[in-house]
Parts: C-alpha cells; sequence; structure tokens
C-alpha cells in the first residue's frame, strides 16, 4: 500500500485529519515520512556554509535538561538530523519541533481528536497556506494568499520578539508527545522554536498551491476542506493533492526547491533578527512568494508543468466527512471509538 | 472529575460482555462432563501463552498502543481447580509509533497470581501482582528500571481435552509501570486478547 493510500485509508476510517491525512506534507510518525522534518532540518543545513550555523553567533546558552537531546534522538535517522556541535543540534531540534507544530501541536499524532481540531478548522488553513471554505473564486484565493503570507510575517515578528528577550528567558519549555512517556515538556530555543512553525507554512506553500515551472510565483491555492462532487476547482480551488504531500516520492523535485525556499526563508529572518528589523525579510516574499494572477483551473493554471501532479491523487469525499463532523466530544469515552477505528486501520494497513 | 467517573465505564461494560458471552458458549459445552470427571483434589499446572494488544484505551493522549508478548504460567491448583495459586513470567513488546515504526523489547513481567476455574472448567478468571523490568535503554530510564505490574483476566474461555486445555482470554488487562516515578514516569496499559495452551502435570 502506497504512503497516500494508506493515507486515504486512514482517514476513510479515522474521519479525521491525521499523520499525512492530506493536510500538508507528512510528519514523520510510524506510518508517514518525516517530509516536513527533514526539509527543515536540510534548510537548516544549507542556509550556512558546511560547518557553519545561521545562528551560531548568538552565543545560545544549552539548557541543563538536555531531554531535548533524547528527544532529538527518538526523531530517527531520516530526519537526518547528525551533528557533532550541540548548539547545532539544539537550534536544528527546536526548529523541528517548530515545523511539526502546526500538525501535531502538543499532541500525539494518533490523538485523533486534537488532531481533527488542528487540520479541520477553517481557522487553521492559513497554517497549512490553504483555503479555507468560504475562499470562493480568485477573490477568495488571494484572501487565502494574504492569510498564508500573513502567517509568515507574523510568525518572524514573533521570533524577532523572542529573540529581544534576554537570552535565559529565550530557552522555553515545550510540551510534546513521545513514545510511552505521553506528554513531556523539553527546552526549545523560543526564537528557532517560531521560525520553525513558520517554516512548516513556507514548506506547505510549495504543496498546497500551484506554481509557476520555476516554483517562484504562486499561481493557485488549493483547498482541503472541500472535495467530491460538490467540489467546484473554479470556485472552491483544485482539491488538495495527497500526491503532492509526498516529498519523497512524486512531489520530490517540488521539495528540493522547498528546502532552496527554506534555506532562505532562514537567513533572511537571521537578518531580522540580527538587525531587529522585520523589513529585513522582505526580500524573502519577493523571491518566493508573489502572486501571478489570471492563471486557474480553465487555462491549466497558465500551463504551469505542475498541474498534472496536483491533480494527482486527490483527496476523497470519504475524508471530507471529518471536515463535516460535529466538532469531536471532549469525552474520554469518545476515544474509545477513535482506538478502535484506528485499531482496524492498522490491521488493514 | 469527569475523566474519573466516565473512563472506566466501556472496561466495566466489555468485561461483562465478555463474561455473560464465556458463560453462555462455554457452559454448554462442558455440561456433558460429569462432576467426578473433574481435575483432582490438587495438582500442578503450566500454561504457556502469547497475547496481542493494539489500543490504549486508558490513555487520554493517544489512541494507539500496540503491545504483542508471550508469557507462562508455573502453579497449583487447590480444590478441584476452584482455586489457583501460581508464578507469572511474561514479556510485553511495545510498538514505537510516535516518529518511527519500531519494536522493542519492552518489559519482563514476573508476578505472583491467584485464580479460579469455573463453570465446570469453562471459564477461568484471574490476577497476578508483582515488577515489571524494563528491558532495554528507553529515552529517558535504562534496562533494568524495575517498577510494578498488575494484570487481571477477568474471563478466560477454556476447552479440556484430558490433562490439557487451549485457553482464550478475550480481553484481559495489564497495567506495567518499570519506572512509575514522576515527573516522567514510564507506564504502559494494555488491553490484550490472549490465546494459551495449558496442562495439568
Ligand atoms: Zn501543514
Amino acid at each position: 500500500m502506497s504512503s497516500s493510500r494508506k493515507s486515504a485509508a486512514f482517514c476513510l476510517l479515522v474521519s479525521t485529519a491525521l499523520l499525512s491525512a492530506g493536510h500538508t506534507y507528512e510528519i514523520g510518525s510510524a506510518f508517514s515520512y518525516p517530509c516536513h522534518e527533514s526539509l527543515t532540518r536540510r534548510s537548516f543545513d544549507a542556509s550556512s556554509a558546511p560547518g557553519e550555523s545561521l545562528f551560531k553567533e548568538t552565543a545560545i546558552p544549552l539548557p541543563l535538561d538536555n531531554s531535548w537531546s533524547a528527544v532529538l534522538e527518538s526523531m530517527g535517522k531520516k530526519v537526518g538530523a547528525s551533528y557533532e556541535d550541540e548548539v547545532n543540534r539544539f537550534i536544528a531540534f527546536s526548529l523541528i519541533l517548530g515545523a511539526r507544530f502546526p500538525d501535531v501541536g502538543h499532541n500525539s499524532v494518533f490523538d485523533a481528536n486534537s488532531m481533527h481540531e488542528l487540520h479541520s478548522h477553517p481557522g487553521a488553513q492559513s497554517s497549512h497556506c490553504l483555503r479555507r471554505d468560504d475562499d470562493n473564486w480568485a477573490a477568495g484565493q488571494e484572501r487565502a494568499l494574504e492569510r498564508c503570507f500573513g502567517v509568515i510575517q507574523s510568525g518572524v515578528e514573533r521570533a524577532v520578539a523572542e529573540y529581544r528577550r534576554p537570552r535565559e528567558e529565550q530557552l522555553v519549555k515545550m510540551r510534546t508527545f513521545v513514545d510511552f512517556y505521553g506528554q513531556i515538556d523539553v527546552y526549545v530555543w523560543s526564537p528557532a522554536f517560531e521560525l520553525g512553525k513558520t517554516l512548516h507554512t513556507v514548506q506547505d506553500s510549495f504543496s498546497h498551491t500551484v506554481r509557476s515551472d520555476d516554483l517562484r510565483r504562486i499561481r493557485h491555492v488549493m483547498n482541503a476542506l472541500e472535495f467530491g462532487p460538490l467540489n467546484q476547482p473554479n470556485r472552491d480551488g483544485l482539491i488538495h493533492s495527497l500526491e503532492m504531500d509526498e516529498c519523497d516520492d512524486g512531489a520530490a523535485s517540488i521539495a528540493e526547491v522547498a528546502v532552496d525556499a527554506g534555506a532562505d526563508f532562514l537567513r533572511y529572518a537571521s537578518m531580522a533578527l540580527a538587525g531587529d528589523d522585520t523589513n529585513a525579510f522582505e526580500p524573502f516574499f519577493e523571491t518566493w512568494m508573489s502572486y501571478e494572477p489570471g492563471c486557474g483551473v480553465d487555462n491549466d493554471f497558465c500551463g504551469s508543468k505542475w498541474a498534472e501532479l496536483a491533480r494527482t491523487d486527490p483527496t476523497t469525499t470519504i475524508i471530507n466527512c471529518s471536515a463535516s463532523l460535529p466538532a469531536p466530544s471532549h469525552r474520554p469515552g469518545r476515544r474509545w471509538i477513535d482506538a478502535v477505528i484506528l485499531s482496524l486501520w492498522f490491521l488493514l494497513s | 472529575m469527569t475523566a474519573l467517573t466516565t473512563q472506566p465505564r466501556p472496561i466495566v461494560y466489555l468485561a461483562g460482555v465478555f463474561f455473560f458471552a464465556s458463560a453462555l458458549f462455554s457452559a454448554p459445552a462442558q455440561a456433558e462432563q460429569p462432576l467426578e470427571d473433574g481435575p483432582p483434589e490438587h495438582d500442578f499446572f503450566f500454561e504457556l501463552d502469547a497475547g496481542l494488544s493494539w489500543i490504549a484505551p486508558n490513555s487520554t493522549q493517544t489512541a494507539v498502543g500496540f503491545n504483542m508478548g508471550w508469557g507462562g504460567r508455573f502453579g497449583l491448583s487447590f480444590y478441584k481447580d476452584y482455586l489457583r495459586g501460581f508464578v507469572h513470567v511474561s514479556q510485553s513488546m511495545w510498538l514505537r509509533s510516535e516518529y518511527e515504526s519500531d519494536l522493542t523489547p519492552g518489559a519482563l513481567n514476573v508476578a505472583l497470581g491467584i485464580g479460579t476455574v469455573l463453570f465446570r472448567g469453562g471459564i477461568r478468571s484471574s490476577i497476578a501482582v508483582g515488577t515489571s523490568t524494563l528491558l532495554y535503554d528507553e529515552l529517558f530510564d535504562d534496562a533494568g528500571s524495575t517498577g510494578w505490574f498488575l494484570e487481571v483476566r477477568p474471563a478466560g474461555l477454556r476447552w479440556s481435552f484430558g490433562n490439557w486445555a487451549i485457553v482464550l482470554d478475550p480481553l484481559t488487562f495489564a497495567l506495567m509501570a518499570p519506572q512509575p516515578r514522576r515527573p516522567m514516569p514510564l507506564r504502559r496499559s494494555e488491553f490484550a486478547t490472549r490465546l494459551g495452551l495449558e496442562v495439568m502435570l
């Protein structure tokens, strides 16, 4: 079973957005490739010359509690965050944990209720550079893009604000979920954590849009909430493609460019940090986030060579039931239902 | 408060359902067996079993908790098997799933237990309490870390063939805590289905 098919089967059974469930580049788990994590690590590596580090000059104090190191280790070899320098490891960890955050928050990827809330709420779509259900036609698409850019801009501003705090206050505890221990608190370097969260949105702006051939300009924003026969691509936007989320497979060539964009993002963001000036970040938008109007479904997104890929393996109508389900109950008993459904999926896949 | 009052209910319901289902399907099968043909006054018994669990329903944080394992029990039965005392040894292997897929060696559980066999040998119940020892290095704990273990097998179906019996526990519940201390306890619950072979020696 391919990764995308597995995702579809999963969504069919769980009726919620989970793992790589059609809302984002995949994040690492037992059943999915760690796209966001590995892209983030690769962007961090590419953002500076070999042997150097973008934020090394900031003299980050390492926390005495090194639980973060064990958590980074447990993320596995596919993430590839192996650094000899402890400060570099800590920065990479903070970025990677931040990049996972929009998908999992403080929760387990198998916490179906939390994942449902994180992914199916219209207000959460902008963190993944996707349309809300009321973002119709070209005007709605522009609103969706404005919100996506707003998430990126405000993320950099938050990182700058964190960076202005005294050094020791930049070490903050972040609650995260690990196997067998459940939710634990680990230290992160807060500016890097904020940048990691924002980098997630930058990465999704490649997997959830149709871009120009050189992947510099955005021509179309996709929709992960409205599926099936009721979806009108001209009005609602193209249905989100599971294939576009496969950073290690079908969309690998797009992911390669997303790594370059991520490295640029980190370089410009570090300039903004160093100068306390978020305007230093502007060139990033000009280089990677310009909007090219007039390209839609009818003209195949102005003949974009990515159009076919974007139409491959669309999120199915069945998954849409997750978005139309009533808000999940917070009663603990509800988790039994999730557990049984997840178990079935586990056995079937 | 809500969690405390509502969460155990499904456990009770499920245990009840299995208990009555066991009684329903097993008792008639054993009904033709006359009482005098039952097990002797007291005897040694030995059992090997294997189990599978894939949910962690007591957790409020994740729905998946895949465990698999094996176990053995050796003990003495009294009063025509109405009472059993035994030593329990089991290994529960845990699947890592949050970042990567990896079946860990899990924990080795050693316990003492008591049990009973009812419905003319058709159903058995038991409880065991003991220690749980981590068999590998986990994120924040080393192999050898030892805490406590509790296992309840409310209603296992039992089919006898002479001195042998096949035993199916539709639902067993185990709590193991190789490292129970805060702030980061290592605890694992297990709702398992187990299949075993039992012999009266
Ligand atoms: Zn995303």
